[in-house]
């Protein structure tokens, strides 16, 4: 049901968004703004659920929660920079687009630098 | 799935246009320019709103 509200929701706002295109670009670039915040929003209800379960299931099995963790922030960043990407690649600003991309890449390999720590120890301990 | 606030944007954003064609034809640049400033500011305060209960809403479910 929740996808015909979506695809119904995105044919509105595009055809809304082209009305204002040529007159009012600035104006057109907020409707396109706006309307991938609503369907983000709208996802992230439902994506809380799923969040929920995965915690539920990993806080009963004996596999670390730190990497759970790291791997949910990993997934968030990456929801966000390619929010933020595209939002400036359909404003015609690639430059910026690719920037906000390499600075998201840099979060999350700064983030994952623990994970490839403990991974290096494990390692060291077999050999 | 709140629908109105793209078509209070919309609505803001052709009442902009259709209010800058008219000021334009009556000769009066400077007022054309203002209508448009004051549409894009109100756009974007009911835009920001949103971005920042989107962020709120993600740095709660990915405890960012």
């Amino acid at each position: 049901m929740t996808l015909f509200k979506i695809v119904g929701f995105g044919i509105i706002a595009v055809s809304l968004i082209i009305i204002l295109k040529n007159q009012r670009p600035e104006i057109a670039l907020m409707c396109i703004v706006a309307s991938s915040v609503i369907i983000l929003l709208f996802v992230f209800d439902e994506l809380k659920n799923i969040i929920d379960l995965i915690n539920s299931l990993m806080a009963n099995s004996s596999i670390d929660s730190t990497y759970i963790k790291i791997i949910l922030k990993v997934i968030g960043i990456t929801y966000i920079i390619e929010f933020g990407k595209d939002i400036c690649k359909d404003a015609g600003e690639s430059a910026i687009a690719n920037k906000i991309e390499l600075a998201g890449k840099v979060i999350i390999v700064s983030l994952s630098i623990p994970v490839v720590a403990s991974l290096v120890d494990i390692v060291t301990q077999i050999v | 799935m709140d629908i109105d606030l793209l078509f209070k944007i919309a609505g803001v954003g052709i009442l902009v246009a259709v209010l800058n064609q008219v000021l334009s034809k009556a000769g009066r640049e400077d007022q054309a320019m203002m209508t448009t400033l004051t549409g894009v500011i109100i756009v974007l305060m009911m835009v920001i709103s949103k971005i920042s209960e989107l962020f709120n809403t993600v740095r709660d479910t990915f405890n960012l």
